[in-house]
């Protein structure tokens, strides 16, 4: 029961959470704006991870400038993407419910190739490298330095993107987008730039929690699906498309999967996730079901 | 430019999917005038606007704008040529405050430097929208998002205003609001394309006047002239 009181485990809560808030965050940018389904989303994570490691165990390079590299190379990703895939289907005239129903299987297949290019390149055994590990001591508190440096960032980027959505022109625009793709295009917003701008972003928020989660976790071609699936459960949890609520949602995942292995086992992480998951597809359907009507 | 006109349309016919929803419109819009667009449900005045404003594709026709055809132009590239649309139904933004509604009329790069100018004229034209700028725009009435719609329209600096039933599914005391606006928007010199189901009260306004009747002109003369046409009299005006 001690240890549920102890600083050290709402720290480890806080950093986990913060991180899912930032994943979500880029899933939730994507689909809100486009109603993309980006299964491949916890690949960007992969990728991110990957990038960190090379630069580290080849160049030295510190994680936290890999993970610039790593946004950017994720965001480089989601721009060849979103020209030479799904820019010319946006643009058509199907409904966007089939859109949403198409973008499922094309990122199916996208998450597929990535996983197996990279096993491929680098194979499948599991990795991991020693980077910014001296402990830091906060009072009680004593913590790696790379999740210190992931929980900062991780916040920072949040607080940053949702003030930028809040004050600047165009994340009113991509509020609006979110919101009403019809009124969006009769008040003359660019709605291909701020499409996308979104799409980027979210792929290069991705790519760049990658690089910090590789730090810590073990680096495999399909350590991404967990994170696709921890995205999904946010954004369902915070409301889709509710970029605010996914990040508050992202802390209300990361301590009930931290207090709730406390209490149980670290085998049960995984249960923990799906029964939220399940338990909010249960209490709230219209999360994933029933949307904001979309004309 | 013909005859001093804004808008020409010539042969515009399309409509959803397999659809055929117009077959053939013509009219025009005289430039700093009053035109009006009537007709009964489902004649097709909306699929009309959408294909104005670029949300909808037609299949033949074109839309000549200050003398260019605009056909290939982006939504974005009529508004920031000052053709603007206000839509039936008003699709304000329903989780924005009033003001963020009219910020995003001004969001294109031509009108938004004048943000501060267009919020001053809206809020003095509509006092209760200025006394609701924090609020919510879904939990306006249905009186007020009307006005908000109007509002967000003109934040965008048009030349030719598209008013798809501004007076939809409102109170008498609003409609005569609404009107009122229109009127003295015409006034001032601004060119409006006004479609509505309330025939009587377009007819006085509008300079030009056309009856669409399954996706064609059926009818057209003077505002005037139509009032006092029988057979618009029988069908639109109930008398
Ligand atoms: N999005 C759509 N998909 C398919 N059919 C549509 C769509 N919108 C309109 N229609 C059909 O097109 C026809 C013309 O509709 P439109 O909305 O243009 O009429 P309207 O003249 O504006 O009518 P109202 O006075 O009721 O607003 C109708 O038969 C309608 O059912
Ligand atoms: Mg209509």
């Amino acid at each position: 029961m001690e240890i549920l009181l102890s600083g050290q485990l709402l720290v480890a809560a806080l950093i986990i959470g913060s991180i899912y808030g930032l994943v979500a965050l880029g899933l939730n940018l994507i689909y809100g704006t486009m109603r993309l389904l980006n299964i491949a989303h916890g690949d960007l994570v992969m990728i991110g991870a990957y990038t960190g490691y090379w630069l580290f165990t080849l160049a030295a390079v510190s994680p936290v400038l890999a993970m610039l590299a790593a946004g950017a190379l994720a965001g480089l990703t989601g721009a060849a993407l979103y020209f030479g895939l799904f820019r010319r289907q946006l643009a058509g005239s199907q409904p966007i419910e089939r859109i949403e129903a198409n973008s499922l299987l094309i990122f199916f297949g996208i998450s597929i190739v990535i996983q197996n290019l990279t096993a491929l390149a680098f194979t499948a055994s599991p990795r991991t490298y020693q980077a910014l590990d001296t402990l830091v001591r906060i009072g009680e508190v004593s913590i790696a330095q790379s999740r210190l440096v992931a929980l900062a960032v991780c916040l920072g980027l949040s607080a940053a993107i949702v003030l930028f959505l809040r004050f600047s022109a165009l994340g009113l625009s991509i509020r609006a987008l979110i919101q009403h793709r019809t009124a969006s295009r009769i008040v003359g917003i660019d709605v291909d730039r701020v499409q996308a701008f979104s799409f980027v972003l979210g792929f290069a928020l991705a790519g760049l929690a990658g690089t910090l989660i590789g730090v810590t976790e073990q680096i495999s071609p399909f350590m991404g699906f967990p994170f696709t699936i921890v995205a999904f459960v946010v954004i369902i949890l915070g409301g889709l498309g509710n970029l605010a609520g996914g990040i508050a949602a992202g802390m209300v995942l990361g301590l009930i999967e931290t207090y709730g292995v406390a209490l149980t086992s670290a085998n049960l992480r995984s249960v923990l996730i799906y029964g939220v998951f399940i338990l909010v597809l249960v209490l709230r359907p219209e999360g994933l079901l029933q949307r904001r009507r979309l004309t | 430019m013909s005859g001093g006109a804004l808008l020409e349309v010539g042969g515009l016919a399309g409509g959803y999917g397999p659809l055929r929803v117009l077959h053939g419109v013509d009219f025009a819009v005289p430039a700093g005038r009053i035109a009006a667009l009537v007709g009964g449900n489902g004649a097709g005045k909306t699929t009309t606007m959408a294909m104005l404003a670029g949300l909808l594709a037609p299949s033949a026709g074109t839309i000549r704008y200050k003398g260019e055809a605009v056909d290939s132009w982006s939504p974005a590239q009529r508004v920031a040529a000052g053709l603007v649309l206000v839509p039936e139904g008003r699709l304000v933004f329903p989780d924005m405050t009033v003001e963020e509604n009219l910020r995003l009329g001004a969001i294109g790069r031509q009108a938004r430097p004048h943000t501060a100018e267009g919020l001053e004229t809206v809020y003095g034209r509509f006092p209760r929208l200025a006394e609701r700028r924090r609020q919510a725009a879904g939990t306006l009435s249905g009186g007020e998002q009307q006005m908000l719609a109007l509002g967000r329209g003109l934040m965008s600096r048009p030349h030719l205003l598209l008013l798809d039933e501004p007076s939809l599914g409102l109170a008498p005391v609003m409609v005569d609001l609404i009107f009122d606006a229109i009127g003295d928007l015409a006034g001032a010199g601004m060119t409006i394309l006004l479609s509505e189901q309330n025939v009587g009260l377009s007819l006085e306004l509008a300079e030009r006047a056309y009856v669409l009747e399954n996706g064609a002109i059926a009818l057209s003369g003077s505002g005037r002239d139509l009032l006092g046409n029988a057979e618009v009299q029988r069908a639109y005006l109930g008398l």
